[in-house]
């Protein structure tokens, strides 16, 4: 078998694993959704009846509920691999540790986009937002800044699944390294709100495009050392 | 098979292992025995290429276990202190996923095999996370031999296990010896140790300090050294 192939073959491997055992326990999904959920809440409450000045904060909400939420399910999912070692058992059998990167990073892609489906809907009804108007720019927005957010998360769960305080140490690397992401994914978010074009954020786009690429290339660099013992 | 020259491991500034020289031909059985702390897991993990050796060459079946792990690791089958076994997936659902990540053939037929050499077929469908300890460390042994290992690195396999199952990890281990298979294997059990390997090794304090054909020791003279290297 070709090396590529091998390499797609794990990948997928990992990638059905991991979302087969999200399947059956809903562990990942429902923290993370009910966590970010709580977020809009509080903050709804805490901006109160104020409709012009929700609007104009409701992006940054969305994007603080999703980064943190990134958190619980990074800590859950490093936390899956570290029970009876089973990393180890995992990269006994890769020919390139980078397919478990890569497997990883899509498996969280696919948990905060579930999550960024479910709570888009419920932020639209309580701060007033008529999401379907821009529902295609906010899609392409989402999806480059969670595939970022993704990316940050896996290298640091990983650098961080051997220390003894993980649970402070991921947030404490994590969230102060994707600010400039999470910045310009709440600019784009609140422009597009505000009923501007994709041709209007397109400088947002392109920063949040250069860190997913700056990260993703850091990462398969990098990855092969992280995980070495 | 294998062969390891001057093989020194550190961590920070405890040293556990201090010149390892140790070779090891195809098709050998060999059982290191040591006290708890000796390096004896220090070992299989480098030999596993899961921990990189601070100094000193690591040769398995003629590649550099560091700079070609990754032809090394399909050649190696591990059963460590872990289980390497994920709970919420069943025996079956375990096996399929390393079996895949190895890329094997007719893997349905290879899961029925090993499920029924560590007699867990009844149980295949069962989600690992309710199995006992000894059930566990039976699918692990599945797991560890899926993929048709060319060196088993077996560290302490009895622990937690029956009866019934140390006899079924005995018989297995025979097999695979007889199948050319090279084997080492750490324990605390001397008696067992000296029945099932041809080569037997002491490690202490980070060394081999005694090696011989198990044939050439009776029980109670390995006692003996054994008391008399360890203390």
């Amino acid at each position: 078998m070709s090396g590529s192939k091998v390499f797609l073959q794990q990948v997928l491997a990992l990638l059905a694993k991991d979302l087969k055992t999200e399947w059956r326990t809903r562990e990942i999904f429902t923290s993370m959704f009910v966590f970010s959920v709580l977020v809009i809440v509080v903050f709804n409450f805490a901006i109160g009846a104020d409709t012009e000045l929700i609007r104009q904060v409701a992006s940054g909400v969305i994007w603080i509920a999703l980064s943190f939420a990134s958190v619980l399910g990074l800590q859950r999912t490093g936390q899956m691999e570290s029970e009876e070692d089973s990393l180890q058992g995992v990269l006994l059998a890769l020919h390139d540790s980078s397919a478990l990167f890569i497997a990883k990073m899509l498996a969280q892609v696919v948990y905060l986009l579930i999550v960024g489906l479910c709570i888009l809907p419920l932020c639209g009804i309580w701060f007033h937002i008529d999401f379907i108007a821009c529902i295609g720019y906010i899609g392409i927005v989402f999806v480059l800044g969670i595939l970022g957010l993704s990316i940050v998360g896996t290298l640091f769960a990983m650098i961080t699944l051997h220390t003894r305080a993980r649970e402070v140490m991921l947030p404490m690397l994590f969230l102060p390294v994707s600010v400039p992401l999470t910045i310009a994914s709440v600019y784009a978010t609140a422009q597009l709100i505000a009923g501007m074009t994709l041709r209007d954020i397109v400088d947002y786009i392109s920063l949040i495009g250069v860190f997913d690429i700056v990260f993703f290339t850091l990462a398969l660099l990098v990855f092969d050392h992280i995980v070495e013992e | 098979m294998v062969h390891l020259k001057g093989v020194i491991k550190h961590f920070g500034t405890i040293t556990a292992l201090r010149g390892i020289d140790l070779e090891l031909k195809r098709g050998c059985c060999l059982g290191i025995f040591g006290p708890n702390g000796a390096g004896k897991t220090t070992l299989l993990k480098i030999l596993a290429t899961l921990a990189r050796p601070s100094a000193g060459t690591v040769r398995i079946a003629g590649y550099d276990a560091v700079q070609e792990a990754e032809k090394v690791r399909p050649l190696l089958g591990v059963l460590s202190h872990r289980t390497f076994l994920y709970g919420h997936l069943t025996a079956y659902e375990n096996l399929q996923f390393y079996g895949r990540m190895f890329g094997l053939k007719k893997l349905t037929e290879r899961i029925t095999e090993v499920l029924q050499i560590v007699d867990l077929v009844a149980h295949a469908n069962q989600l690992v996370r309710t199995y006992s300890r000894g059930m566990q460390q039976r699918l692990a042994i599945a797991r560890a031999i899926l993929h048709y290992p060319k060196l088993l690195l077996l560290d302490e396999p009895y622990n937690g296990l029956d009866k019934h199952a140390v006899k079924r990890l005995h018989d297995l281990i025979v097999y695979l010896h007889a199948e050319a298979c090279t084997i080492i294997m750490s324990t605390h059990d001397l008696h067992r140790g000296l029945d099932i390997c041809n080569e037997i090794a002491i490690q202490c304090r980070g060394k081999i300090v005694y090696r011989s054909l198990s044939s050439v020791t009776d029980v109670q003279e390995f006692e003996q050294l054994y008391g008399a290297y360890v203390g």
